[in-house]
């Protein structure tokens, strides 16, 4: 987090929601309850890095995703991207200009495209609502750059099919060649390749590898997979409702996480084929919504090490190390790694 | 009483549409020991499933078994009358559907769904099936002041303890579980495969699990069966199979998956699709992506499944010895 000059910098961000929960409930009772779902986190994109955020379903992932596009509001706090606050920018003009910027991929390639378009339709929509001045033959020739880049050659074989003629793994593809054609610096890519068997999902991800290393993008890349996140980023942020408890370089997944949430994320990890593996850690119960947050830290209820100052006292997110944020007062190694190799 | 509890033989369930026929299952052989498990992994769309649904019987009104075998304890049940099979479903063989946690009615407590499921295959009272079913909610790990709840009360995880304790109602020899894991977070999918090892000990119960994430076979299976295009490609101990590896198809699939133990290397797609179903490649299906394909053999002749010691089987012309 000691880049100088970030692309993406949150600063204390805070997305809540207000629950729906009915007249008599909200109006005559004045019971209203409210998700935290992002809850004053902090966090540093540098450019031309992946940063993955990681974090069990509910976590607040894809709306901090979502808060960074402008596509959820913040109750506090302040996002910077490209050393300018766009905390509360709305206006039309100004969401043109930063659509050409920052972009956003979503999970499911079997939603996320409209049915009625071509592909040609789907790839150039983000032309038309930033009003590019492209002409036909224009487009046409971003389109196929766009979809040859994203793997789907040859490119004009697929300008004109309809999504339901596609595999999951060929309209991911087109999502990412949708987002490509506006060639942004910044993009979110929610669960980009969850819906994908993983005989296809290397090529998806070398493509994000690419969009960095070639295209010199910055990407948040959102995940439930720890193994992805090692796999591709350069730094991971875990998530644990709401907050980011941990921030590290990506290899603190293989065994060098210090908040006790993340090394029993980690602890569960097997890998085909390998006999080492951490001492299973197992966190008894679920994670709730964070709706009514406890007193102490968020995780003392399940934490294997809680101590009575952990149920008085919210943890504060700070350094640990060079490159190492943690949110919690007694962070240690509490599992080990076995070594039994044969 | 013999070894084997199934034994599925040479199995070719097929599905009619418009156009023709989907060979969804042909060609599928293996078997399954007392008290086993064996994991059935490959690509969506292989035909995992529709083996499973073969097994206890229970295909679409399109699908049907074209031939073959499926013996259970000895016993041949692609020939079951309605009736005995009847017997034969949740009290032999149960299954936990792919989804089933999604699927369960959100206006019947889910006790009372559990108690229906008991009496449509037992002729017990509904006093007995709902004390079954706290003793079943406290096998599961659901706090049994939980019987009157219903799903939607119940979080991911409690859902997915209840159709597993649905599966296990009627006391069955082998429970197949589709995708059980699936859709669950990290941690509950590890608390989940706890309690189906946990359960298979303490009840001695045998298990076909089926999954396309290879980490969860090797969490839970004895023995590992390696699905394509509607074949059994490799078949074994899965510690054989996946150190030991002969299939290119299971080698690409293993390599598909990031260690985080080994340098970070960035993992490889198998090249092309899978082969559509309606319309089989000839010779091996898997010969279109296999960077070993030997052309005018691996396009026109099928490799036979054949044992290369120590039960581990594989069908290919380059790795199945010299047939
Ligand atoms: N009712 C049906 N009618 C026609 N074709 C079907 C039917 N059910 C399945 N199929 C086809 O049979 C093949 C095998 O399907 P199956 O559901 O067994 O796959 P699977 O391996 O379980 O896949 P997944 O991992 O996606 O669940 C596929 O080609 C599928 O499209
Ligand atoms: N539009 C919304 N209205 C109300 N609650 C929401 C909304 N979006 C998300 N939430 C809640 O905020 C929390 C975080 O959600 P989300 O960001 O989608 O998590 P993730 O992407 O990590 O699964 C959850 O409790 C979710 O139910
Ligand atoms: S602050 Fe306490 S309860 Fe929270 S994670 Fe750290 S040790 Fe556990
Ligand atoms: S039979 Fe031929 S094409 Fe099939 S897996 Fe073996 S080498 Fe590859
Ligand atoms: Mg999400
Ligand atoms: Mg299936």
């Amino acid at each position: 987090m000691a880049d100088k000059d970030p692309i993406v910098s949150l600063k204390d961000v805070e997305v809540n929601f207000n629950i729906r929960q009915g007249f008599i409930k909200e109006y005559i009772l004045r019971d209203k309850k409210i998700v935290h779902a992002v809850d004053k986190i902090n966090l540093d994109i540098a450019r031309g890095e992946i940063v993955s955020l990681v974090g069990e379903s509910g976590s607040g992932k894809t709306t901090t995703g979502r808060a960074i596009l402008r596509l959820a509001d913040t109750t506090a706090g302040d996002i910077i991207f490209n050393g300018e606050s766009i905390t509360g920018k709305k206006s039309k003009a100004w969401n043109r200009e930063f659509r050409k910027h920052a972009q956003m991929i979503f999970q499911d390639p079997y939603q996320s495209l409209n049915p009625r378009f071509t592909v040609f339709d789907i790839v150039t929509e983000p032309l038309t609502l930033t009003n590019s001045d492209a002409n036909l033959a224009e487009k046409e020739m971003l389109a196929i750059q766009a979809l040859e880049f994203a793997g789907l050659r040859p490119a004009v074989d697929y300008l004109y099919r309809y999504p339901h003629e596609l595999s999951g793994g060929q309209r991911q593809r087109v999502s990412i060649a949708t987002c490509f054609i506006m060639a942004p610096e910044f993009i979110v890519a929610d669960e980009p390749v969850s819906m994908l068997d993983a005989s296809v999902r290397a090529n998806i991800l070398k493509l994000f590898v690419g969009l960095k290393e070639e295209k010199g993008a910055s990407i948040l890349f959102i995940t439930h997979d720890l193994s992805l996140a090692w796999l591709i980023s350069d730094h991971v942020a875990i998530m644990y409702m709401g907050r980011i408890v941990e921030y590290g370089p990506a290899d603190i997944i293989a065994g060098g996480c210090l908040h006790p949430y993340s090394q029993a994320l980690t602890s569960v990890l097997a890998m085909v084929g390998e006999k080492r593996r951490m001492k299973r850690i197992i966190l008894e119960g679920e994670t709730s919504s964070p709706v009514n947050l406890p007193k102490g830290c968020r995780f003392a209820s399940r934490c294997p090490i809680a101590q009575q100052r952990c149920f008085e006292e919210d943890p504060e997110y700070r350094p640990i190390g060079e490159d190492h944020y943690i949110c919690c007062h007694f962070p240690q190694p509490i599992g080990q790694l076995n070594d039994e190799e044969d | 009483m013999s070894e084997r509890l199934l034994e599925v033989k040479d199995l070719r369930t097929y599905f009619k549409i418009t156009a023709g026929e989907v060979k969804a299952v042909d060609g599928v052989s293996f078997f399954l020991n007392h008290s086993e498990s064996i994991g059935l992994v490959g690509e969506s769309g292989c035909g995992k499933t529709t083996t499973a649904l073969s097994t206890i019987r229970l295909l679409p009104d399109n699908g049907y078994i074209h031939s073959g075998q499926i013996l259970f304890e000895g016993r041949d049940i692609t020939n079951l009358p309605e009736k005995e099979l009847r017997d034969f479903r949740w009290a032999q063989a149960s299954m936990i559907f792919q989804g089933a946690m999604n699927a369960l009615n959100p206006v019947q407590k889910v006790s009372d769904q559990i108690v229906e499921a008991i009496l449509l295959h037992e002729k017990v009272t509904k006093r007995d099936a709902l004390e079954r079913v706290k003793g079943l909610f406290d096998l599961v790990g659901i706090d049994v002041k939980r019987v009157n709840a219903y799903p939607h009360e119940f979080s991911g995880g409690m859902r997915q303890r209840a159709i597993i304790a649905m599966a296990l109602a009627c006391n069955p020899k082998l429970v197949i579980g589709d995708e059980p894991t699936t859709a669950l977070d990290v941690m509950v999918q590890a608390q989940i495969i706890d309690l189906i090892n946990d359960l298979r000990h303490k009840l001695n119960m045998s298990m076909l699990m089926i999954t396309h994430d290879l980490s969860i076979i090797t969490e839970t299976c004895d023995r590992i069966a390696v699905m394509y295009a509607g074949k059994i490609v490799e078949y074994g101990k899965t510690d054989v199979v996946v150190r030991k590896t002969l299939h290119p198809y299971t080698d690409k699939l293993i390599h598909a998956f990031p260690n985080i133990y080994q340098p970070r290397v960035m993992v490889e797609s198998i090249p092309g699709d899978p082969p559509d179903l309606f319309n089989p490649p000839a010779g091996c299906r898997f010969n279109a992506r296999c960077e070993h394909a030997v052309k005018g053999l691996c396009d026109c002749k099928e490799p036979p499944l054949v044992d290369m010691g120590g039960e581990h089987f594989v069908a290919c012309h380059l790795r199945g010895g010299n047939q």
